[in-house]
Protein backbone atom coordinates (compact mmCIF):
# COMPACT_ATOMS: atom_id res chain seq x y z
CA UNK A 1 0.00 0.00 0.00
CA UNK A 2 2.53 2.64 -0.74
CA UNK A 3 0.90 4.04 -3.88
CA UNK A 4 -2.11 6.93 -3.62
CA UNK A 5 -4.48 8.55 -0.88
CA UNK A 6 -5.12 6.63 2.03
CA UNK A 7 -7.40 7.15 4.74
CA UNK A 8 -9.81 6.04 8.00
CA UNK A 9 -9.24 3.96 10.12
CA UNK A 10 -4.98 3.99 10.94
CA UNK A 11 -2.29 2.06 10.33
CA UNK A 12 -0.21 -0.02 12.20
CA UNK A 13 3.43 0.56 12.51
CA UNK A 14 4.15 -2.26 9.53
CA UNK A 15 2.11 -0.55 7.41
CA UNK A 16 3.41 2.97 7.23
CA UNK A 17 6.11 3.40 4.72
CA UNK A 18 8.02 6.71 3.59
CA UNK A 19 5.85 8.49 0.57
CA UNK A 20 2.21 7.23 2.00
CA UNK A 21 -0.23 10.51 1.60
CA UNK A 22 -3.44 11.07 3.80
CA UNK A 23 -6.27 13.55 3.20
CA UNK A 24 -7.47 13.84 6.84
CA UNK A 25 -11.35 14.11 7.07
CA UNK A 26 -13.75 15.87 8.04
CA UNK A 27 -12.25 19.15 8.08
CA UNK A 28 -13.28 21.71 10.68
CA UNK A 29 -14.33 25.17 10.83
CA UNK A 30 -12.67 27.87 13.15
CA UNK A 31 -15.44 29.09 15.10
CA UNK A 32 -15.10 32.45 17.32
CA UNK A 33 -15.53 30.73 20.55
CA UNK A 34 -13.15 27.82 19.75
CA UNK A 35 -10.84 30.88 19.35
CA UNK A 36 -11.13 33.05 22.03
CA UNK A 37 -11.24 30.49 24.60
CA UNK A 38 -7.86 28.73 23.27
CA UNK A 39 -6.13 31.93 23.01
CA UNK A 40 -7.40 32.79 27.16
CA UNK A 41 -7.53 28.78 27.70
CA UNK A 42 -3.32 29.12 26.67
CA UNK A 43 -2.91 32.40 28.82
CA UNK A 44 -2.08 33.97 25.52
CA UNK A 45 -3.97 36.97 25.65
CA UNK A 46 -2.13 38.72 22.88
CA UNK A 47 -5.31 41.35 21.51
CA UNK A 48 -4.81 40.53 17.78
CA UNK A 49 -6.79 37.22 19.26
CA UNK A 50 -9.21 38.39 21.93
CA UNK A 51 -10.02 42.00 21.17
CA UNK A 52 -11.90 43.00 17.90
CA UNK A 53 -11.45 46.34 18.72
CA UNK A 54 -7.47 46.06 18.18
CA UNK A 55 -7.84 43.95 15.60
CA UNK A 56 -9.74 45.89 13.22
CA UNK A 57 -6.95 48.53 13.54
CA UNK A 58 -4.36 46.04 12.38
CA UNK A 59 -3.10 44.42 8.84
CA UNK A 60 -6.00 42.27 8.18
CA UNK A 61 -8.52 44.45 9.85
CA UNK A 62 -10.16 41.57 11.95
CA UNK A 63 -8.97 38.63 14.44
CA UNK A 64 -6.46 36.41 13.54
CA UNK A 65 -7.05 32.68 15.10
CA UNK A 66 -4.18 31.88 17.63
CA UNK A 67 -1.58 29.77 15.68
CA UNK A 68 -1.30 26.99 18.29
CA UNK A 69 -4.90 25.91 17.54
CA UNK A 70 -4.09 25.57 13.88
CA UNK A 71 -1.24 23.73 15.09
CA UNK A 72 -3.17 21.27 17.43
CA UNK A 73 -5.97 20.98 15.23
CA UNK A 74 -3.32 19.65 12.17
CA UNK A 75 -2.21 17.66 14.43
CA UNK A 76 -5.21 16.77 15.73
CA UNK A 77 -6.30 15.37 12.53
CA UNK A 78 -3.54 13.55 11.44
CA UNK A 79 -3.53 11.21 14.42
CA UNK A 80 -6.39 9.59 12.29
CA UNK A 81 -3.50 8.05 10.36
CA UNK A 82 -1.97 5.66 13.85
CA UNK A 83 -3.97 2.76 14.87
CA UNK A 84 -2.85 2.76 18.45
CA UNK A 85 -1.52 5.29 20.76
CA UNK A 86 1.58 7.37 19.98
CA UNK A 87 4.39 9.72 22.04
CA UNK A 88 4.98 12.66 19.85
CA UNK A 89 8.93 13.47 20.29
CA UNK A 90 9.38 16.90 18.35
CA UNK A 91 8.08 19.33 15.99
CA UNK A 92 10.55 20.90 13.28
CA UNK A 93 9.69 23.70 10.91
CA UNK A 94 6.22 25.10 11.51
CA UNK A 95 5.55 27.51 9.23
CA UNK A 96 2.63 29.64 9.10
CA UNK A 97 2.20 30.28 5.94
CA UNK A 98 -1.43 31.99 5.65
CA UNK A 99 -3.49 33.41 7.98
CA UNK A 100 -6.43 31.92 9.33
CA UNK A 101 -9.44 34.05 9.86
CA UNK A 102 -12.99 32.93 12.53
CA UNK A 103 -15.34 31.06 10.06
CA UNK A 104 -12.10 29.37 7.95
CA UNK A 105 -12.25 25.51 7.97
CA UNK A 106 -9.31 24.02 7.93
CA UNK A 107 -8.27 20.14 5.77
CA UNK A 108 -5.24 18.60 6.74
CA UNK A 109 -3.09 16.22 4.81
CA UNK A 110 -0.06 13.93 5.85
CA UNK A 111 2.72 12.38 4.17
CA UNK A 112 5.25 9.86 5.76
CA UNK A 113 8.67 11.55 5.47
CA UNK A 114 11.10 8.92 7.30
CA UNK A 115 10.56 5.92 8.71
CA UNK A 116 13.65 4.71 11.69
CA UNK A 117 13.55 0.92 12.13
CA UNK A 118 13.46 0.20 15.74
CA UNK A 119 17.07 -1.88 17.20
CA UNK A 120 17.65 -3.75 20.25
CA UNK A 121 18.33 -0.69 22.48
CA UNK A 122 16.04 2.15 20.69
CA UNK A 123 12.53 2.23 19.34
CA UNK A 124 11.38 3.01 15.97
CA UNK A 125 10.63 6.30 15.02
CA UNK A 126 8.05 8.19 12.32
CA UNK A 127 8.39 11.58 10.70
CA UNK A 128 5.39 13.11 9.35
CA UNK A 129 5.26 16.02 7.22
CA UNK A 130 1.56 17.69 8.15
CA UNK A 131 -0.10 20.23 6.26
CA UNK A 132 -2.96 22.73 6.83
CA UNK A 133 -4.99 23.78 3.72
CA UNK A 134 -8.10 26.31 3.76
CA UNK A 135 -11.35 26.26 2.19
CA UNK A 136 -10.14 27.97 -0.37
CA UNK A 137 -7.16 25.39 -0.75
CA UNK A 138 -4.72 27.79 0.39
CA UNK A 139 -1.90 26.43 2.33
CA UNK A 140 -2.29 28.16 5.75
CA UNK A 141 0.61 25.16 7.92
CA UNK A 142 3.02 23.01 7.70
CA UNK A 143 5.47 20.97 10.13
CA UNK A 144 7.78 18.02 10.47
CA UNK A 145 6.78 16.02 13.60
CA UNK A 146 8.65 13.06 14.23
CA UNK A 147 6.89 10.05 17.04
CA UNK A 148 6.91 6.82 18.15
CA UNK A 149 3.87 4.44 17.90
CA UNK A 150 4.09 2.74 21.39
CA UNK A 151 2.96 -0.58 22.78
CA UNK A 152 -0.40 0.18 24.99
CA UNK A 153 0.63 -2.18 27.69
CA UNK A 154 3.51 0.06 28.92
CA UNK A 155 3.43 3.32 30.67
CA UNK A 156 3.91 6.14 28.22
CA UNK A 157 6.44 8.39 30.43
CA UNK A 158 8.64 5.38 30.03
CA UNK A 159 8.75 5.35 26.14
CA UNK A 160 9.83 8.83 26.64
CA UNK A 161 12.86 8.82 28.59
CA UNK A 162 13.76 5.92 26.19
CA UNK A 163 13.17 7.79 23.36
CA UNK A 164 15.71 10.23 24.10
CA UNK A 165 19.17 10.32 22.30
CA UNK B 1 -3.02 57.60 29.23
CA UNK B 2 0.14 55.23 29.64
CA UNK B 3 0.35 52.35 26.88
CA UNK B 4 -0.01 48.87 28.98
CA UNK B 5 2.80 46.89 29.24
CA UNK B 6 1.77 43.68 27.08
CA UNK B 7 4.90 42.57 25.14
CA UNK B 8 8.12 44.59 24.27
CA UNK B 9 8.99 46.74 21.82
CA UNK B 10 11.85 45.81 19.42
CA UNK B 11 14.38 47.99 21.40
CA UNK B 12 13.45 46.33 24.98
CA UNK B 13 15.26 42.84 23.79
CA UNK B 14 18.43 42.37 24.86
CA UNK B 15 20.15 39.16 23.69
CA UNK B 16 20.92 36.87 26.89
CA UNK B 17 17.77 38.12 28.71
CA UNK B 18 16.04 35.54 30.50
CA UNK B 19 12.09 36.02 30.99
CA UNK B 20 10.99 34.30 33.75
CA UNK B 21 6.74 33.68 33.04
CA UNK B 22 4.25 34.33 35.88
CA UNK B 23 1.76 32.39 36.58
CA UNK B 24 1.73 28.75 35.85
CA UNK B 25 -0.69 26.99 35.15
CA UNK B 26 -1.90 23.25 36.45
CA UNK B 27 -3.13 20.95 33.85
CA UNK B 28 -6.90 19.46 35.38
CA UNK B 29 -8.23 16.46 33.50
CA UNK B 30 -11.17 18.64 31.79
CA UNK B 31 -8.40 20.60 30.19
CA UNK B 32 -6.71 17.75 28.87
CA UNK B 33 -9.99 15.73 27.77
CA UNK B 34 -11.62 19.03 25.90
CA UNK B 35 -8.25 19.64 24.21
CA UNK B 36 -7.93 16.23 22.91
CA UNK B 37 -11.30 15.93 21.51
CA UNK B 38 -11.71 20.09 20.36
CA UNK B 39 -8.32 19.24 18.26
CA UNK B 40 -9.91 16.36 17.08
CA UNK B 41 -6.93 14.62 18.58
CA UNK B 42 -8.10 10.98 18.95
CA UNK B 43 -4.67 9.37 20.24
CA UNK B 44 -6.15 6.80 22.84
CA UNK B 45 -3.32 7.87 25.28
CA UNK B 46 -5.19 11.13 25.75
CA UNK B 47 -8.75 9.98 25.93
CA UNK B 48 -8.52 6.53 27.39
CA UNK B 49 -7.84 6.12 30.89
CA UNK B 50 -7.23 2.59 30.29
CA UNK B 51 -4.79 2.69 27.78
CA UNK B 52 -2.75 5.36 29.42
CA UNK B 53 -3.90 5.17 33.42
CA UNK B 54 -0.50 7.93 34.34
CA UNK B 55 -2.92 10.75 31.80
CA UNK B 56 -0.18 11.83 29.66
CA UNK B 57 -0.97 15.20 28.88
CA UNK B 58 -1.21 16.25 25.02
CA UNK B 59 1.80 17.12 23.38
CA UNK B 60 -0.29 19.86 21.40
CA UNK B 61 -1.72 21.66 24.98
CA UNK B 62 1.70 21.80 26.39
CA UNK B 63 3.13 23.28 23.42
CA UNK B 64 0.20 26.00 23.49
CA UNK B 65 0.47 26.73 26.70
CA UNK B 66 4.44 27.37 26.76
CA UNK B 67 3.52 29.95 23.63
CA UNK B 68 0.25 31.39 25.64
CA UNK B 69 2.59 31.99 28.54
CA UNK B 70 5.37 33.57 26.70
CA UNK B 71 3.37 36.09 25.29
CA UNK B 72 2.62 38.96 27.60
CA UNK B 73 6.68 39.23 28.09
CA UNK B 74 7.97 38.55 24.42
CA UNK B 75 5.77 38.61 21.19
CA UNK B 76 3.15 40.44 22.72
CA UNK B 77 3.16 43.63 20.29
CA UNK B 78 4.36 40.92 16.97
CA UNK B 79 3.24 42.21 13.82
CA UNK B 80 3.81 38.62 12.85
CA UNK B 81 5.15 35.39 13.69
CA UNK B 82 7.90 33.61 11.42
CA UNK B 83 7.26 29.90 12.55
CA UNK B 84 8.85 27.55 15.10
CA UNK B 85 12.29 26.21 14.27
CA UNK B 86 11.44 23.24 16.79
CA UNK B 87 9.76 21.81 19.99
CA UNK B 88 11.08 19.29 21.57
CA UNK B 89 9.10 17.00 24.42
CA UNK B 90 11.81 16.09 26.76
CA UNK B 91 9.57 15.10 30.14
CA UNK B 92 6.25 13.74 30.06
CA UNK B 93 3.71 15.87 31.74
CA UNK B 94 0.56 14.29 33.35
CA UNK B 95 -2.86 15.67 34.20
CA UNK B 96 -2.03 17.36 38.10
CA UNK B 97 1.03 18.75 37.44
CA UNK B 98 1.72 22.49 37.04
CA UNK B 99 3.68 23.73 33.70
CA UNK B 100 6.19 26.83 34.20
CA UNK B 101 7.79 28.71 31.83
CA UNK B 102 10.83 31.20 30.66
CA UNK B 103 12.45 32.51 27.44
CA UNK B 104 15.34 33.39 26.68
CA UNK B 105 16.85 36.03 23.60
CA UNK B 106 18.80 34.39 21.81
CA UNK B 107 18.96 37.12 19.13
CA UNK B 108 17.81 40.17 17.45
CA UNK B 109 18.41 42.44 14.11
CA UNK B 110 16.83 44.75 12.22
CA UNK B 111 14.74 44.42 9.08
CA UNK B 112 16.57 45.72 6.36
CA UNK B 113 13.65 46.22 4.07
CA UNK B 114 11.50 47.93 7.24
CA UNK B 115 13.09 50.22 9.42
CA UNK B 116 9.97 50.15 11.53
CA UNK B 117 10.72 46.68 13.13
CA UNK B 118 13.26 44.10 13.98
CA UNK B 119 13.23 40.36 14.03
CA UNK B 120 13.67 38.75 17.09
CA UNK B 121 15.20 34.80 18.24
CA UNK B 122 14.02 33.35 20.92
CA UNK B 123 13.80 30.06 22.91
CA UNK B 124 11.20 29.23 25.49
CA UNK B 125 11.68 26.56 28.19
CA UNK B 126 8.84 24.78 29.93
CA UNK B 127 9.53 23.06 33.57
CA UNK B 128 6.92 20.67 35.27
CA UNK B 129 6.84 22.05 39.34
CA UNK B 130 9.60 19.44 40.17
CA UNK B 131 11.58 21.90 38.10
CA UNK B 132 12.12 18.67 35.42
CA UNK B 133 12.50 20.04 31.65
CA UNK B 134 9.02 19.63 29.86
CA UNK B 135 9.73 21.32 26.05
CA UNK B 136 11.63 23.64 24.65
CA UNK B 137 11.16 25.61 21.79
CA UNK B 138 12.59 28.17 19.01
CA UNK B 139 10.67 30.93 17.40
CA UNK B 140 11.11 33.96 15.45
CA UNK B 141 8.37 36.91 15.40
CA UNK B 142 8.79 40.91 14.11
CA UNK B 143 9.00 43.27 16.90
CA UNK B 144 8.33 46.95 16.12
CA UNK B 145 10.16 49.50 17.12
CA UNK B 146 9.18 52.33 19.51
CA UNK B 147 11.48 55.13 18.66
CA UNK B 148 11.84 55.56 14.80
Amino acid sequence: MSEGRLSGYGRTYDQLEPGQRFEHRPGRTITEHDDTLFSLMSMNQHPVHVDAHYAAGTQHGQRLVVGPLVIAIVIGMSESMFQGPTLTLEYRDIKHLNPVFHGDTIYARSRIVAKIEATATTEGTITVLSEGVNQKGEMVLSLERRLMMINEARPSGSAHSEARP
Amino acid sequence: MRERAYGRYFEEFTAGDVYKHWPGRTITEHDNTWFALMSMNHNPRFIDHHVAPDRPVVDTLVFSLAVGMSVADTSGKTIANLGFEFAKFETQLHVGDSLYAETEVLEKRESESKPDRGIVYVETRAFNQRGERVLVLRRRFLAPRQNL
